[in-house]
């Protein structure tokens, strides 16, 4: 087991199982609790992917699917054994993951055990099936009528060609009725292997204990298949519609959202750390010190509801800006006029170096809450990120590693979406 | 954790002193007799003031100081507690400790006095232009919470559940005044703020107590501490004792509910303690009364909880639903409550739920802003100190028996729905 810093007075004992099951532990042995969370490599785009270059399909939504099955397998209800115990568990799934984690005050590695235990074999139910089928029915149709998740993927569809981008993680109604035990089955064989898993492991726990229940642990002592390596292939070839309007009734405010694609080129170039550069740069050029800001704020173009951020994943990038307003036309034209002219921007070297500080601070401050710093070692590692050298990397970039990024804001990458209200005479009943 | 009180030229100054966090977190609180003609005005003050000072006049100027002092964290915030107004300022930083510089944390304090008491002002009044802006900008804001069903049902549950107490609840923003609100209006409630507001100071951290005093007394100098009001501190929940039934038809997917109760019993800390405990077990969590009939044995929402709010001694319910289950929902609400006002909670769901209110009441040890936090609640309401260990051991020595007396004269005050066009 390596014992590596990640930060002044905060370690991370690294090692891989038996099995190939790679996990990281962190403890904070002052703190209260404890957090757990068990990563499979297995998400809402893999719907169509390829082993040994052969394609391989499963209906949308079948990730999601399992996660709401795992909590049924082998009979008994897994969040029983854990509220028992007055510890808190829940799952959700990504694009790229589903995550299964739980946080305890007391009886971390029993608790860590039994959440171990559910995933050696996996055998569900037709009435457990058909109740999850309900369930998921009714979260799928919560977001039925948000209309800022509507603009949203309207925006990845307008972006991307490639279905496993914008389509919904859960998939639809109607791919929910196609899964079956069977695909359940195929989806456990490909992808809930421990060699497509990570544990992670945060706060208050003996690490020896641990290490020690999960060297006799079934999941680790059985004799596991081989592990076929799963691939994708993401098509981020362009679109040449970069503008789409549509008026409704039903909407009270405007709502405008606007993508910057990071061309393949760039966002392939491996010598770049985009989940490092990505945020400082965009935190930066958004932030209340920059020149963009200060004009999107004498036009009364920024409000409550405005928000900047990059979205990085393994296959694409692109920079994501969205705001409700009564302005429309003048932040569509405002925004894609400050984003062109942004390489001729001048930044002052003062803001960099005190966002600089501001980034040292905030590594310092994530440390410093179980919960969050069990979020970050997560996050970095779900990117990709070197754990133990992404501070200093943050500490080391240059004004110049952002010049990469100035340059992409072209009238070629830019696609904005306007959702516009109509006016509509509304019932109240008393 | 223990409580340190010091009275510093008459302001009181409290210390929260632990080793465990890298940070420090500093609070100035500023109380005084709840006026829901305030209400605009102290949320506005919230607001502006955080955005930019004499000094550093405009938001790149603050924003650069905030980020060479290691990103200072600056939240305000303005809520009422029964007839208690509170305005909080706080600030949370990286203790001098760990990035090796020795006036962190003083020029942090200096940046957060600044913002207090030094703020922007054009003619001695707070600029008119920041105000209208910031009308503006929440104009917008109600716009846009009706993209959110559920905030936007939420928030018009609210103003019909809290209709007879539009004098003692303080919701933003209040519309009786929002025409008036003006740069001479936010300036004449700063200067009250300043000049008539008790102010009391929490600093939580790993600090010298005598360098920390002498440091509040050189920097507050120029301030004049004021007795706290006694002005008879009281939250009591007022009813019509008529079923207010609200129906809002528009084109949407689900059925959003939500059920408000008027809970019939006077606001102490037993009854508090009785009350939370029963949240927890109506609505609180995965095995909870809600939850194990409405979602798992029938089906009918994805999600459904109960929440009990203690300053105003509000509880309502919420769940999402289809339209042709919207009946069957309310019904099934209703009769989880009926069922535990006879009695019946097992053992085992009770004991659960005392569980997870000592976990959740022994975790916030894990997070210094909520340990402040809790601190200054419980000081302004009670005078004394958080005390984990005895609020622990009154949850444990909670009977069933009073929950169920207390529980008895709950009825149904408000139930608003918010459904598709017939």
């Amino acid at each position: 087991m390596q014992k590596k810093e990640i930060l002044k007075d905060e370690f991370i004992f690294e090692t891989t199982l038996k099995n190939g099951l790679k996990v990281y532990l962190h403890p904070k042995r002052k703190f209260v609790q404890a957090f757990a969370a068990l990563q499979i490599g297995f998400g809402g785009r893999d719907f169509r992917y390829l082993i040994n270059n052969e394609k391989q399909e499963l209906p949308k939504g079948t990730a999601h699917f399992l996660e709401h099955m795992l909590f049924e397998n082998n009979g008994s209800t897994l969040s029983d054994f854990f509220i028992d115990q007055g510890a808190d568990i829940n799952a959700y799934t990504s694009r790229k993951l589903t995550s299964y984690y739980f946080s305890t005050r007391d009886n971390f590695t029993n608790l860590l055990k039994r959440l171990l235990d559910n995933f050696v074999d996996y055998n569900f139910s037709e009435t457990s099936v058909k109740k999850e089928r309900k369930i998921i029915t009714q979260e799928l149709s919560m977001n039925d009528d948000s209309y800022s998740v509507k603009a949203y993927k309207t925006l990845l569809k307008m972006m991307y060609k490639d279905e496993s981008i914008y389509e919904d993680i859960g998939g639809s109604q109607k791919t929910i009725k196609e899964i079956t035990i069977e695909t359940l089955k195929k989806a456990t064989t490909d992808f809930y292997h421990p060699k497509n898993m990570s544990l992670v492991l945060t706060g208050n726990f003996d690490k020896d204990e641990v290490i020690a229940m999960l060297d006799v642990h079934p999941f680790v002592l059985k004799n596991w298949h081989e592990y076929q390596e799963i691939t994708h292939k993401t098509d981020l070839s362009d679109k040449s519609k970069h503008i789409y309007k549509r008026e409704d009734s039903a909407l009270d405010t405007n709502i405008v959202e606007v993508g910057v694609k990071i061309p393949e080129a760039i966002f392939n170039d491996k010598s770049l750390d985009h989940n490092i550069i990505t945020n400082s740069f965009f935190s930066m050029i958004f932030s209340p010190a920059s020149p963009l800001y200060k004009v999107l704020k004498k036009k009364k173009l920024h409000n409550f509801t405005f928000s900047a951020s990059p979205v990085i994943e393994d296959d694409y990038g692109f920079f994501n800006i969205s705001i409700e307003t009564k302005k429309v036309k003048l932040f569509s034209k405002t925004i894609q006029e400050l984003l062109i002219d942004l390489p001729n921007m001048k930044f002052d070297e003062k803001i960099f170096k005190a966002y600089k500080r501001a980034d040292i601070g905030r590594a310092i401050k994530a440390f410093d809450d179980v919960k969050q710093s069990h979020s970050l070692v997560k996050r970095l590692i779900n990117d990709g990120v070197d754990l133990y050298t992404f501070v200093e990397k943050s500490k080391n970039i240059t004004f110049d590693d952002f010049l990469v990024y100035q340059n992409i804001f072209t009238k070629n990458n830019i696609y904005i979406v306007e959702y516009l209200s109509k006016p509509l005479n509304k019932k109240k009943n008393k | 954790m223990k409580i340190i009180k010091r009275e510093i030229d008459s302001l009181n100054v409290y210390y929260m002193p632990n080793k465990k966090f890298k940070t420090i977190d500093m609070a100035f609180v500023f109380t005084n007799k709840f006026d829901p003609k305030e209400i605009n005005e102290r949320n506005f003050l919230t607001e502006i003031l955080m955005e930019t000072t004499s000094k550093y006049n405009n938001q790149e100027k603050l924003s650069l100081a905030c980020d060479n002092l290691y990103g200072l964290d600056k939240t305000s915030n303005y809520h009422n507690v029964g007839n208690m107004s509170i305005t909080t300022f706080m600030a949370r930083t990286i203790n001098d400790k760990f990035v090796d510089e020795s006036d962190v944390f003083s020029a942090s304090l200096d940046l957060l006095l600044e913002i207090i008491f030094k703020p922007k002002l054009f003619n001695g009044l707070i600029p008119k232009k920041g105000v209208e802006e910031l009308k503006e900008q929440t104009e917008e804001l109600l716009l846009s919470i009706k993209q959110n069903k559920n905030a936007y049902t939420y928030y018009q549950f609210m103003h019909e559940y809290t209709r007879n107490n539009r004098d003692t609840i303080a919701i933003f923003p209040e519309k009786r005044y929002f025409d008036d609100i003006s740069s001479i209006t936010v300036t004449n409630i700063y200067k009250k703020m300043i000049e008539e507001d008790c102010l009391q100071i929490f600093i939580a951290g790993d600090f010298d107590h005598d360098k920390m005093d002498e440091l509040i007394k050189t920097k507050m100098s120029f301030y004049k501490a004021k007795t706290n009001l006694d002005y008879g501190f009281q939250n009591q929940f007022i009813s019509d004792n008529k079923l207010n039934e609200v129906t809002e038809k528009e084109s949407t997917g689900q059925s959003r509910i939500f059920i408000g109760y008027n809970l019939g019993f006077d606001v102490t800390k037993k009854n508090v303690s009785l009350m939370t405990l029963f949240d927890e077990i109506f609505g609180g969590y995965e095995k909870s009364k809600l939850f194990s009939n409405i979602r798992e044995k029938l089906q009918l929402s994805y999600y459904v909880y109960s929440r009990y709010n203690e300053d105003n001694n509000l509880f309502f319910v919420n769940l999402e639903t289809s339209k042709q289950n919207l009946k069957q929902a309310l019904e099934a609400v209703e009769k989880e409550l009926k069922a535990c006002q006879m009695g019946e909670i097992s053992d085992e769901l009770f004991i659960q739920a005392k569980t997870n209110l000592t976990k959740r009441l022994e975790i916030a040890m894990d997070s210094q802003t909520k340990l402040l936090l809790h601190n200054i609640i419980e000081y302004l309401k009670y005078g004394s100190a958080f005390d984990l260990e005895n609020k622990i051991k009154t949850i444990q020595e909670i009977t069933k028996e009073e929950i169920v007396s207390l529980i008895k004269n709950i009825t149904v005050d408000t139930i608003y729905i918010y459904t598709n066009e017939d």
